[in-house]
C-alpha cells in the first residue's frame, strides 16, 4: 500500500471526527462571516445587535453575558431557515398536529394552540367586562357590542380532534347577557358567520377573520340598526395575494396556504390624529383608507386603516356620526359603514388614553360601536379604559 | 450556559476545543480551568467566589493532609474543615431557606428568608459531591494529594459535568489529568463526538418534545402567556399519559445531558464513568437504581452506605443504612417535602425486595417489568409534585380517583409518533441499530450529521426550554 492510500484510509477511520468537525467549524465560520439583520419579519420583531462590555464588575459582565447570548442567538445564521426545518421535521417525520403553538386543521386552517384562560386572562376578562358594562351605562341605548369568534368556534370540525380549545360559546353566551343587562345591545355574529362557514371568512393562516366575514357582520349591524348596508356590487373589488399571516409565522410550516387580501377601492378620506389630550384634536395626517404599501411587506393585514392608530376619522358618504371602538378585526369592517355614517371616528385604546367622555361630548356620536374579536378582549390590558370616566 | 443552546453549540464548544487542542501540553489544563470557569460564570458572575472558595479550601485540606501525615488529629480537623466547606455551602444556597421556613411552620416562628440565593449557584450539588471525594479520599490514602491548584482547580469546575454530571471522583481523573502529552487519541476523540451527538439529540429531540405533552397539561413556569389545560380539567387518563411522557423527559433530560457530558470529556481525553444503563428496562426497583444516576448512587455507596457498615452489620443495620442513603438521595434533588417522600419511598420499596420480594421479582418475566415501570412511574409524580403548577395531593387524586375531563385523544395522536421512538429510545434496541448503521463509514458519517441538523434546527427553532436538572 503506498503513503497516500495508506492516509486516506486512516482518515476514514474516524467519519464521526470529519463530520462533526466539519459541521461545528462550518456553521462556526458562516455564523461569524454572515452579516447581523436589523429585523426580522417571520418573527416580528428587532433583532438584537452585538453588545458592549460595560463595565469589568458583576452587573457589567451578568449584563454582558445575557446580552451576547442573546444576540448570538437572534442573529444565528440560517435562523428562519433552522425554524422551518424543526417544523418540518414535527408535522412531516413526528406526524404532529401542531407547531409552534398552532393546531393545523383541515383544509389547512391553523388555530391558536388557546387550551383555557391564562393567568393573567383570568384578570383581564373580569376586568374588560366590567369596562364595558359601565360603558353601556354611561350611554344607554347607544353602545352596540360586537365580539368576534375564534376561528376554531365557527369550523369546530376543522380543528384537529378532541383538541381541547378552549369554548368560547359560554363566554360569549354571558358576555352578551351582561351586555343587555346593562343596556347595550349585543350583536351576536356567531350564527350570521356560521351560516356562511362555506364560504372565505376566515383567514386560514391569520388570526382575523376576511374583509368578506367582516361583512356578513356588518350586514348583521345595519339589520339590527335599521340601516341599509354598502353594496359591494357597486364597488371594485382588489385582491392582494401571497398574504402569509401570524399563524404561520408561529407554526412555519412549509406546505402552508398564503391567503387573499380582499378590498374595495373607496376614495374616502382617513385622518390619523396626533392626540395629545382629551377632546377632538385639531392635527391630523389625512390619507386613504388602505396603507397599500403594506401590501409589499410580511404583515399585509397593516394595509387597512394604516394599522392600530389611537384616533382616526373616516369621511363618509352617509349621515351622522358613529365611534367605533376596536380591535384589529374592526380595520377591515369599518370600510363598509363609509356606506352609513359622514363621520366614523376610531379609537384603538392601545394607542389612546386621553378620556373617552369628552371625545363622546364633543362629538354627540348616534352610535357606539365596540369591535373586539374575543380572543382579545379576554386580554386585552387597555379596554379598562373604556370603563372610565372621564 | 446550557449545553443546548446556540451559545455554547456555536460559540463555547468551538472557541474551547480549538484552544485546548492548539495549547502546548502544559497549559492544557490552564485552558481547560479558565475555559471552564467562563462556562461556570457566564450565568451569574457573582458566585464566582464560591467556586474559588471550595477549590481553595479543598486544596489547602489536601496540602495539609499530607503535610501532617502522623498527626490523627490534625488530619481529622483538616477533614472537618473541607467537609464543612462543601457540606456548608451545599447547604447555605440549597437548604438554609427551606429548613427556615420548615421552622416557621412548625413552631410558627418567623424567621425571615435569606435575600439572594433564590437561584442556585450552577452545578453546587454536583462539584461539592466532587470536592467532597476527593478530601475523602485523601483523607483515606486512597489518592495522593494534588499539589498543583490549576490541575485540582480544572477538576473541580470542569464544564463537561460541571451542571449536571456524572459526579466524576478526583481518582477517576486523576491520571488523566497529569498526563499532559497525548492526553487524547483520534479514536477517543471520534467516540466523544459520537456521544455528544447522541445526547443532544436525545435532550432537544426527545426530552424537550416529550416534555411539552406534560406542559401541555400543567403549563410552563416562566410563560406565563402559554395556555395549558390545568392539572383539574384533565381526565385521570390524561394526566396518567401526562405523568408517564414527564418521566420520559426526565430520563432522557438527564441523560442526555450526562451523555453529552461523556462525549465532551472524551473530546478532551478522560473517561468519565456511565451514568445511566437503561434504567426502564429494569425488573426491579433494586435494579433500577443500579441503572439510574449509577454515579449517584456510586457516590452514597462508597461515602455512607459502606461506611456506616454496608451489609456487613446485620439486616437490621442494613435496612437502617438503607434508610439513610435513600433519605439522603431524596435530600439531594431538592430542597423539599416531596423530594424527601420521594427518597422516603424508595426506601420503602428496596427494604420490601430486600425482605422478601427479590426472589419472586427474579422469578417473573414480564411482571416484574410492569411492576418496577409503574412504581417508577408514581415516584416521578411525587418528584414533580411540587412544581409550579401541580399540587401535589390534586395529582395524586387524579391519578388514582378516576374522574373525567378532557381526554387524552387528541395528545395521542399529536405525540404519538414521539411517544413510540421514545419507547423505543429507552430500549437497548437504539444501540443495536447504531452498531448496524455505524458498519458502514458513509451511513455511520450520515447518521450523526442528520442528527446534528436536526437537533441545531430544534436548538435554533424551540424556545430553549432550561434544564430540568438545574435546581438539583
Amino acid at each position: 500500500m503506498d503513503k497516500h492510500s495508506k492516509r486516506s484510509a486512516s482518515i476514514f477511520r474516524y467519519p464521526v471526527l470529519i463530520a462533526f468537525t466539519l459541521f461545528f467549524a462550518g456553521l462556526f465560520v458562516l455564523d461569524l462571516v454572515t452579516p447581523d439583520r436589523a429585523y426580522s419579519e417571520l418573527e416580528n420583531t428587532t433583532l438584537s445587535q452585538r453588545p458592549s462590555l460595560s463595565s469589568v464588575s458583576a452587573d457589567g459582565l451578568n449584563k454582558f453575558f445575557t446580552a451576547y447570548t442573546k444576540y448570538v442567538k437572534d442573529q444565528v445564521v440560517g435562523r428562519d431557515n433552522w425554524v422551518a426545518l424543526q417544523s418540518t421535521v414535527e408535522t412531516k417525520v413526528m406526524q404532529k398536529e401542531q407547531s409552534g403553538g398552532i393546531l393545523l386543521g383541515k383544509q389547512q386552517m391553523m388555530f391558536p394552540r388557546t387550551y383555557g384562560l391564562v393567568s393573567s386572562e383570568t384578570r383581564t376578562l373580569p376586568k374588560n367586562t366590567a369596562a364595558l358594562e359601565a360603558l353601556c351605562q354611561r350611554y344607554p341605548g347607544k353602545v352596540n357590542v360586537m365580539l368576534v369568534p375564534a376561528a376554531s368556534a365557527i369550523y369546530p370540525e376543522n380543528v384537529p380532534a378532541g383538541a381541547p380549545l378552549l369554548d368560547e360559546d359560554s363566554y360569549l353566551d354571558s358576555l352578551s347577557d351582561a351586555v343587555q343587562a346593562a343596556g347595550g345591545r349585543f350583536v351576536d355574529v356567531r350564527q350570521t358567520l356560521t351560516a356562511h362557514k362555506d364560504e372565505y371568512i376566515y383567514y386560514r393562516t391569520d388570526h382575523h377573520w376576511t374583509s368578506a366575514g367582516a361583512y356578513y357582520a356588518y350586514k348583521l349591524l345595519c339589520d339590527t340598526l335599521g340601516l341599509t348596508p354598502f353594496d359591494p356590487s357597486a364597488h371594485t373589488v382588489l385582491t392582494a395575494d401571497g398574504f402569509y399571516g401570524t399563524h404561520y409565522s408561529k407554526a412555519r410550516t412549509p406546505d402552508a396556504e398564503p391567503d387573499t387580501i380582499t378590498y374595495y377601492d373607496l376614495p374616502n378620506e382617513l385622518t390619523i390624529y396626533s392626540v395629545s389630550g382629551p377632546g377632538q384634536p385639531a392635527d391630523g395626517e389625512t390619507t386613504g383608507l388602505y396603507d397599500t404599501a403594506k401590501l409589499d411587506v410580511y404583515d399585509k393585514y397593516a394595509m387597512f386603516l394604516h394599522g392600530n392608530n389611537g384616533l382616526s376619522r373616516i369621511k363618509g358618504d352617509g349621515t351622522g356620526r358613529v365611534l367605533v371602538i376596536k380591535d384589529s378585526y374592526a380595520n377591515c369592517f369599518v370600510p363598509y359603514l363609509t356606506a352609513n355614517y359622514a363621520d366614523i371616528d376610531v379609537v384603538d385604546f392601545r394607542n389612546y388614553n386621553y378620556g373617552l367622555d369628552k371625545l363622546i361630548a364633543d362629538n354627540d356620536y348616534d352610535q357606539l360601536l365596540v369591535l373586539y374579536s374575543f380572543d382579545s378582549f379576554k386580554s386585552d390590558p387597555y379596554l379598562y379604559r373604556a370603563g372610565v370616566a372621564g | 450556559m446550557v449545553f443546548s443552546t446556540i451559545i455554547f453549540l456555536l460559540r463555547f464548544l468551538p472557541i474551547t476545543l480549538a484552544l485546548y487542542y492548539l495549547a502546548p501540553p502544559k497549559l492544557k489544563n490552564t485552558v481547560l480551568f479558565l475555559c471552564s470557569l467562563v462556562f461556570y460564570c457566564w450565568g451569574e458572575v457573582r458566585f464566582f467566589p464560591v467556586m474559588l472558595a471550595l477549590i481553595l479550601i479543598n486544596y489547602l485540606c489536601g496540602l495539609g493532609l499530607e503535610r501532617f501525615e502522623q498527626n490523627k488529629t490534625a488530619r481529622l480537623i483538616l477533614l472537618l474543615i473541607a467537609l464543612a466547606g462543601s457540606l456548608g455551602m451545599l447547604f447555605y444556597f440549597k437548604y438554609a431557606n427551606f429548613v427556615l421556613s420548615s421552622i416557621n411552620a412548625i413552631f410558627g416562628t418567623g424567621f425571615a428568608p435569606i435575600q439572594g440565593i433564590s437561584v442556585l449557584p450552577l452545578g453546587i450539588s454536583f462539584y461539592t459531591f466532587q470536592t467532597l471525594s476527593y478530601t475523602i479520599d485523601v483523607y483515606r490514602r486512597d489518592v495522593e494529594t494534588e499539589h498543583n491548584i490549576i490541575d485540582f482547580g480544572a477538576y473541580v469546575v470542569m464544564f463537561p459535568q460541571l451542571i449536571a454530571g456524572p459526579i466524576v471522583k478526583y481518582r477517576d481523573v486523576s491520571d488523566r489529568l497529569h498526563v499532559y502529552k497525548g492526553r487524547y487519541e483520534l479514536k477517543q476523540i471520534e467516540d466523544g463526538m459520537t456521544l455528544f451527538t447522541f445526547g443532544l439529540a436525545k435532550k432537544v429531540l426527545l426530552a424537550d418534545a416529550i416534555g411539552a405533552l406534560w406542559t401541555d397539561i400543567i403549563g410552563v413556569a416562566d410563560s406565563p402567556s402559554v395556555s395549558f389545560v390545568g392539572l383539574a380539567n384533565a381526565s385521570t387518563p390524561l394526566v396518567w399519559l401526562g405523568v408517564i411522557a414527564y418521566s420520559l423527559q426526565l430520563y432522557f433530560d438527564f441523560s442526555g445531558y450526562s451523555l453529552m457530558g461523556i462525549g465532551m470529556g472524551k473530546m478532551l481525553g478522560f473517561d468519565f464513568p456511565q451514568n445511566f444503563n437503561y434504567p426502564y428496562i429494569s425488573a426491579s426497583i433494586t435494579e433500577f437504581w443500579r441503572r439510574w444516576h449509577m454515579t449517584l448512587s456510586g457516590w452514597f455507596r462508597e461515602y455512607v452506605y459502606i461506611p456506616l457498615g454496608g451489609n456487613r452489620k446485620g439486616l437490621k443495620r442494613q435496612i437502617f443504612n438503607l434508610f439513610v442513603v435513600e433519605l439522603l438521595t431524596g435530600i439531594w434533588h431538592g430542597a423539599n417535602w416531596n423530594f424527601i417522600c420521594w427518597g422516603l419511598y424508595y426506601f420503602v420499596l428496596l427494604a420490601l425486595e430486600k425482605l422478601f420480594l427479590l426472589p419472586y421479582l427474579k422469578k417473573g418475566r414480564v411482571w416484574p417489568h410492569i411492576y418496577t415501570l409503574f412504581l417508577v412511574v408514581v415516584g416521578w409524580a411525587m418528584f414533580v409534585g411540587n412544581d409550579a403548577g401541580v399540587e401535589f395531593g390534586l395529582l395524586f387524586r387524579k391519578l388514582f380517583i378516576p374522574s373525567g375531563g378532557v381526554m387524552p385523544l387528541y395528545f395521542l395522536r399529536n405525540y404519538g409518533v414521539l411517544l413510540a421512538v421514545s419507547v423505543v429510545c429507552c430500549t437497548p434496541l437504539i444501540e443495536k441499530l447504531w452498531k448496524l448503521l455505524s458498519r458502514n463509514v458513509i451511513t455511520k458519517a450520515l447518521t450523526i450529521l442528520v442528527l446534528l441538523t436536526v437537533s441545531m434546527a430544534y436548538v435554533v427553532g424551540s424556545t430553549n426550554s432550561p434544564f430540568l436538572y438545574f435546581n438539583f
